[in-house]
C-alpha cells in the first residue's frame, strides 16, 4: 500500500528513496522529509520519556499488599546489615536527643526556677514555650519531604542540627551567668535543632523499618531508649550538676553525630515531593489516620500523673517511695519491651493489638485500688502489673504506627503521629486535672477509652496486621479486607 | 525461566514469585493506566484491581502470549470495566491538565513526552490506545492485537492513522503544538522503531 500523499507531503520520502547518498541527497532538499523527521523524533522522545516517568512508590507498595504480597520484598542478609545500623542509630540518636533536652539534664540553668518567685505555672508555661519546636515537626518534616537539597542531603542536616545543638550546649560554660531572655533563646535554639535531628532519625526508622521489616523491633527499641532516658535523665542531672550538665549533653550529642557520620548513608532519597502532594498523600493515609485515633483513644486519657500523684500523696507513700514506684514501673515497662522485641516476630498484630489493649484497660482499672487502704507493696504491684499492660500496648501501637506510614512520606507520617501522641498526652493531663473528676471517674473513663478503641481495630486494613514482623502477609488477607472481615474468614 | 514456569510457582503458592510478578510488572501497567485514565488516583486504583484479578486468575493463563501481554489484557479489561462506570468518557479521558503533569519550563527535560501527551489526547481512544500500547509499552502488533482483542492488520491500520494525524498536530499543522519548537534542523530520532508501522 503507497502512503497516503497530504498537501505539502512529499511526493518520494526519503525512506522510500533507499538508504544511503540517494537518501540523504533527498533529505537534504526536501524541506517536508526533514520536517517529518524531525516529528517523528520528537514523537520517539516523547514516548521514551513516557516510559521512563517515575513510578511513585507506594503505588507499587499498595498494589503489592491489595495483591496480597509482601511490601517491600525482603532482603534478609541485607535486613540483618540494616537492622544492625539502624538499631545502633536509633539506640544513640533516641539517647541523646532525649537527654540533651534543656529541661532534662540541666533545667535550672535555663528555667526560671533559678528565680526565688517563680511560681509552678510559671515554670510550666516557661517549658511549654521552650518545647514548642517539638509539637511543630510535621513542619520540619514537610520542609524535608518537599526540598530535594535538605532530603538527599538528610546526613549534612542532621550533622548541622546535632553539631548546632552541641556548640548552644556550650554557651552556659563559657558564660555561666547566662540568664532571663538570652537562657530562654538558647533553649528554644536547642530544642528547634534537637527537634529537626529527632525528625530525620524517625524517618529514618520509618523508612529502614519498612524496608527491612522490623517494624516491632525497631519500634520496641525506640520505646526503649526514649524510656531509658527518661530514667537517666534525672540521675544523670543530679551527678553532674550545673557545671558538668553541658558538658554531658554535649558529649552526648558529639556521640550521636560521630554515630550519624558512620552509620547513616551519606545520600538521602531523592522523591520530593509538592506541599499540595504531601498533603494529599498524608490525608488520604486512612490507616495513618486510623492509628493516630488509636492513640488518641489509648495513650491519651492513660495520662494522668498529676492525679496519681495527689492519690499517692494521700495515701501517705513519701517522695523517695514515690520514685522507687516510679522506677518500679519503668522497670516494667522495659521487661514489657524487651518481651515485645521477641514475641513480635511469632505473634502478629491481630492478637496482639485487642490483647494490649484489653490489657491495658485492665491495668489501668487497678488503679481503682486507691479507693481504699493501699501500702507501698500494694501500690509497687499496681505499677508493675500496669508498666507491663501499658507498655505492650504503647509499642504495640508504635508498631502499627511504622506500618501505616506512607512510604512516600515517611518523615512527615512519623513526626503527625509523633505529634498527636505527644498532644495527647499533653491534652490528657490538662483536661483531667481541670475537669475536678474524682481520680476513680478518671480511672474508668481511660479504660473505657482504651476498650473503645477496639472499635477502631476493627476497621483497620488486615494488610497492617495480619502479619508478625517481616513476614509476607497472607494471601488472604490482601484485597482490601479490614481486620473483621479477616478474623471471621 | 519462562513465563509457563513462572505461572507454575505463583500456582504453587510461592510468595517470591508472586511478589516479582508484581513488582516486575507493576511500573508498565501503571504508566499506561495513568496515560489511559489522565489521572493517578484512578491508575493507582485500577493497577491494584489488576494485580488482584491477575493473581485470583492466573490459572487461565494459557502461554499463549507473555505473560507481559496477559497482564496488560486484563488491565484493558478493568480500565474498560471502568470506563462504561463513568459517563464522562472524553471527560475523564482528557491529559493530565494540572500542575504536576506540566514539565518545568525552566528544565526542558519532559518538553516531548508534554507535547505527545497534549496530541495523543486529540486522537481517538483506539488510535491513542494502540498507539500507546505499542510505542510506550513498546508491544509488537500480535501483542497489541492480543491486548485490544482485534486482528493485526486492524492495530497496524490504526497505528498508521494515529502516527500520521500525531504528524500532523505535531508538525505539519499550523499552530501546532511544536511550531516552532522544533524546526528542520532538529536532530534525526533515536529511536528507528516509530517507523516500523508505515504499511507497506
Amino acid at each position: 500500500m503507497r502512503r497516503e500523499l497530504r498537501p505539502g507531503a512529499c511526493k518520494e520520502p526519503a525512506r522510500e528513496a533507499g538508504s544511503g547518498l540517494v537518501a540523504w541527497w533527498h533529505r537534504l532538499r526536501c524541506e517536508a522529509c526533514r520536517r517529518a523527521d524531525a516529528v517523528d523524533g520528537v514523537i520517539a522522545r516523547g514516548a521514551a520519556q513516557m516510559r521512563s516517568e517515575p513510578v511513585p512508590s507506594e503505588s507499587l507498595a499498595r498494589a503489592l499488599a491489595a495483591a496480597g504480597c509482601a511490601a517491600p520484598p525482603f532482603t534478609p542478609t541485607a535486613g540483618r546489615a540494616g537492622l544492625a545500623r539502624t538499631l545502633a542509630l536509633v539506640g544513640v540518636g533516641i539517647v541523646a536527643t532525649s537527654l540533651a533536652q534543656p529541661d532534662r539534664i540541666a533545667p535550672s540553668l535555663f528555667g526560671p526556677a533559678q528565680h526565688p518567685g517563680a511560681t509552678a505555672q510559671g515554670i510550666a508555661g516557661f517549658w511549654a514555650l521552650v518545647g514548642l519546636f517539638w509539637y511543630l515537626k510535621p513542619v520540619a518534616a514537610l520542609l524535608l519531604e518537599t526540598n530535594g537539597a535538605l532530603l538527599s542531603r538528610r546526613t549534612l542536616v542532621l550533622l548541622a542540627s546535632v553539631g548546632g545543638a552541641a556548640l548552644l550546649w556550650l554557651l552556659p560554660i563559657l558564660s555561666p551567668h547566662l540568664a532571663g531572655g538570652a537562657a530562654m533563646a538558647v533553649a528554644i535554639g536547642m530544642n528547634a535543632l534537637l527537634a529537626l535531628a529527632s525528625t530525620i532519625l524517625g524517618g529514618y526508622l520509618i523508612e529502614q523499618a519498612q524496608r527491612i521489616g522490623a517494624s516491632g523491633r525497631l519500634g520496641a527499641l525506640h520505646q526503649a531508649a526514649a524510656h531509658v532516658a527518661g530514667m537517666a535523665a534525672p540521675l544523670l542531672g543530679l551527678a553532674a550538676g550545673r557545671v558538668a550538665g553541658p558538658a554531658v549533653a554535649a558529649g552526648l550529642l558529639l556521640a550521636f553525630g560521630v554515630t550519624a557520620a558512620l552509620l547513616l548513608p551519606h545520600s538521602g532519597p531523592t522523591r520530593p515531593a509538592r506541599v499540595r502532594e504531601q498533603v494529599r498523600r498524608l490525608s488520604s493515609a486512612r490507616e495513618l489516620w486510623q492509628v493516630a485515633l488509636l492513640l488518641l483513644l489509648v495513650i491519651g486519657p492513660s495520662s494522668f500523673e498529676a492525679l496519681l500523684t495527689r492519690q499517692q500523696d494521700l495515701h501517705g507513700l513519701t517522695a523517695v517511695q514515690r520514685l522507687h514506684l516510679n522506677w518500679i514501673g519503668e522497670a516494667a515497662t522495659l521487661l514489657s519491651i524487651a518481651a515485645y522485641a521477641l514475641l513480635c516476630r511469632s505473634v502478629s498484630l491481630k492478637s496482639l493489638l485487642p490483647a494490649g489493649i484489653l490489657a491495658n484497660a485492665g491495668g489501668t482499672l487497678l488503679y481503682l485500688a486507691y479507693a481504699g487502704p493501699l501500702g507501698f507493696a500494694g501500690a509497687a504491684a499496681i505499677e508493675a502489673i500496669n508498666g507491663l499492660a501499658a507498655a505492650l500496648i504503647v509499642v504495640t501501637l508504635f508498631d502499627l504506627a511504622v506500618r501505616a506510614v506512607p512510604s512516600a512520606c515517611p518523615y512527615l507520617g512519623y513526626a503527625v503521629l509523633m505529634s498527636v501522641n505527644n498532644a495527647a498526652r499533653a491534652l490528657s493531663e490538662v483536661t483531667m486535672a481541670s475537669l475536678s473528676l474524682s481520680f476513680a471517674t478518671v480511672v474508668a473513663l481511660s479504660a473505657v477509652c482504651s476498650v473503645l478503641a477496639l472499635l477502631v481495630v476493627v476497621r483497620l486494613p488486615a494488610a497492617l496486621i495480619a502479619r508478625r514482623e517481616g513476614e509476607p502477609l497472607p494471601a488472604s488477607a490482601g484485597n482490601g479486607m479490614r481486620f473483621q472481615e479477616y478474623w471471621v474468614s | 525461566m519462562d513465563d509457563s514456569e513462572w505461572v507454575r510457582r505463583i500456582l504453587a503458592g510461592d510468595e517470591q514469585e508472586r511478589s516479582r510478578f508484581v513488582t516486575a510488572l507493576h511500573g508498565p501497567i501503571y504508566r499506561w493506566l495513568r496515560h489511559l485514565t489522565g489521572s493517578e488516583d484512578a491508575a493507582n486504583e485500577l493497577t491494584q484491581e489488576t494485580f488482584v484479578e491477575a493473581l485470583q486468575a492466573i490459572h487461565r493463563y494459557e502461554g499463549r502470549a507473555s505473560l507481559s501481554t496477559w497482564a496488560h489484557r486484563v488491565a484493558y479489561f478493568r480500565y474498560t470495566h471502568w470506563l462504561r462506570e463513568r459517563s464522562r468518557d472524553r471527560k475523564l479521558r482528557a491529559p493530565l491538565s494540572d500542575a504536576e503533569s506540566r514539565p518545568d519550563p525552566a528544565a526542558n527535560a519532559n518538553w516531548e513526552s508534554f507535547c505527545l501527551r497534549q496530541a495523543l489526547a486529540q486522537l481517538t481512544d483506539e488510535h491513542r490506545d494502540t498507539f500507546v500500547l505499542h510505542h510506550v509499552q513498546q508491544l509488537s502488533v500480535l501483542e497489541v492485537a492480543e491486548v485490544l482483542g482485534v486482528p493485526p492488520g486492524t492495530v497496524q491500520s490504526r497505528l498508521f492513522h494515529a502516527r500520521r494525524r500525531l504528524r500532523d498536530l505535531l508538525g505539519d499543522s499550523p499552530g501546532s503544538t511544536l511550531s516552532g519548537a522544533s524546526g528542520p534542523s532538529a536532530p534525526a530520532p533515536e529511536n528507528t522503531n516509530i517507523h516500523e508501522v508505515v504499511i507497506r
